[in-house]
């Protein structure tokens, strides 16, 4: 009476929602097997479609040369081209904790050609915004050699402040890298 | 007292005027003034929001006998979970434009309000065809509204259809509609259009879930 009492009070559903778990666990297991390597190819052609870009002088992905030995932390990746020209990718926590991730184009002499910014981890209509081509437009030109900051020079934008503060931090990642390799 | 023996078909159809779940029964409501900004969203949320209505309803259907009550919501979560990764992870392999229009909205599916009621309500007490049939009946529900919601918001807003240009470039755009006050004025719109349309099929129905019509509150006062 007892027994059959604890089966169905405790050991029951303790045991049916461990087995649901595991089951579930093992099934998205599986199903990421087969996406994972997708998603991974997807990215990688993104950020490839992205460094030629920002990076004028070069026409195809298959040119570049990728670079690994760097230490500047928040990068993670950077290619060169044969003219001196280079691209750096850098990623920074904005608002909640996404990333706010920059690709920042270099010319030979250290001007910055272009830059590509996904801030799609931001809220939408609002930090999002700091991707916008109108206000990413004022960093074109500028000198890749000499770190920014939010009100000299350079605005900020109103009303997404952590997302503008994570794109400064990861557009001076940027030029910490360029500045490491170059 | 006897239950009502209820025919496949009306299981399947209640879903889309009568139970409609988003003008009817005011559920999942959050998602669906969300993401109707366009057509090419609602429908990608219409068809992921149906597979795992469907994959939920017939897998707790089939658990139905297995699950102890103490853990109903846990398990019910656990499994609905389980289908919302699944489609999260092959729409960002193979769909990633609209993994990224969707945004939160997707992985939101695990606690939508439709898809949990319809596990505790339906599901949990059904065959696995009858809950098959709730599920897509539902889904349909659910996809034609978000549809005709987008429908009239891109078109007014953007004079555009599925991204094609449907309205004369000169014309002026009514900012509002992309906006959440024009989504909140279609859901009016489109809540009252569906009350005429019950009227006039004469299918009002005692509904099981949602508020309680007035008249009956007040009756029941009476008997009190």
């Amino acid at each position: 009476m007892n027994k059959s009492t604890t089966w169905e009070s405790t050991v029951k559903p303790i045991l049916v929602l461990s087995v649901s778990a595991l089951v579930v666990s093992l099934l998205l297991a599986v199903i990421n097997s087969f996406t994972a390597p997708v998603i991974e190819a997807n990215e990688k052609a993104t950020t490839l479609a992205a460094y030629v870009e920002v990076m004028p002088s070069v026409s195809s992905a298959a040119d570049l040369e990728e670079v690994t030995d760097y230490t500047t932390p928040g990068v993670s990746g950077v290619v060169k081209y044969t003219d001196g020209s280079m691209a750096v990718k850098a990623g920074e926590s904005g608002f909640d904790g996404g990333i706010v991730t920059v690709i920042l184009g270099f010319d030979a002499n250290g001007t910055v050609t272009g830059i590509w910014v996904d801030a799609s981890t931001q809220t939408s209509g609002i930090g999002s915004n700091v991707a916008n081509a109108d206000y990413l437009a004022q960093f074109n030109g500028m000198d890749g050699t000499q770190n920014i900051t939010a009100g000299n020079g350079y605005d900020s934008y109103s009303g997404a402040t952590y997302s503008a503060d994570a794109l400064f931090a990861a557009i001076n990642d940027c030029i910490n890298c360029y500045n490491e390799l170059a | 007292m006897a239950q009502e023996k209820v025919s496949k078909v009306s299981i399947l159809t209640n879903g889309i005027i009568k139970e409609n779940p988003v003008l009817r029964l005011i559920l999942g409501t959050c998602s669906a003034l969300a993401v109707t900004t366009a057509v090419s969203s609602a429908l990608g949320m219409g068809v992921a929001f149906t597979f795992v209505l469907v994959c939920s309803n017939i897998m707790i259907a089939m658990l139905r006998n297995v699950i102890p009550a103490k853990v109903h919501l846990p398990c019910y979560i656990v499994i609905i979970a389980g289908f919302v990764t699944i489609v999260q992870m092959v729409m960002h392999a193979y769909f990633e434009s609209l993994y990224t229009a969707l945004g939160v909205f997707l992985p939101l599916i695990v606690v939508n309000c439709i898809i949990l009621g319809r596990a505790e309500m339906f599901a949990c007490k059904n065959t696995v065809i009858d809950s098959a049939l709730d599920g897509v009946g539902m889904g349909i529900g659910y996809t034609l509204t978000v549809v005709c919601m987008a429908t009239l918001r891109e078109i007014l807003g953007s004079g555009t259809w599925l991204g094609f240009q449907v309205l004369p470039e000169s014309l002026p755009k009514i900012g509002i509609m992309t906006q959440a006050p024009g989504a909140f004025l279609c859901f009016g719109l489109l809540m009252a259009g569906c009350v005429w349309l019950e009227g006039k099929l004469d299918a009002r129905i005692e509904r099981k879930i949602g508020c309680q019509p007035l008249k009956e509150l007040q009756e029941g006062e009476d008997k009190e």
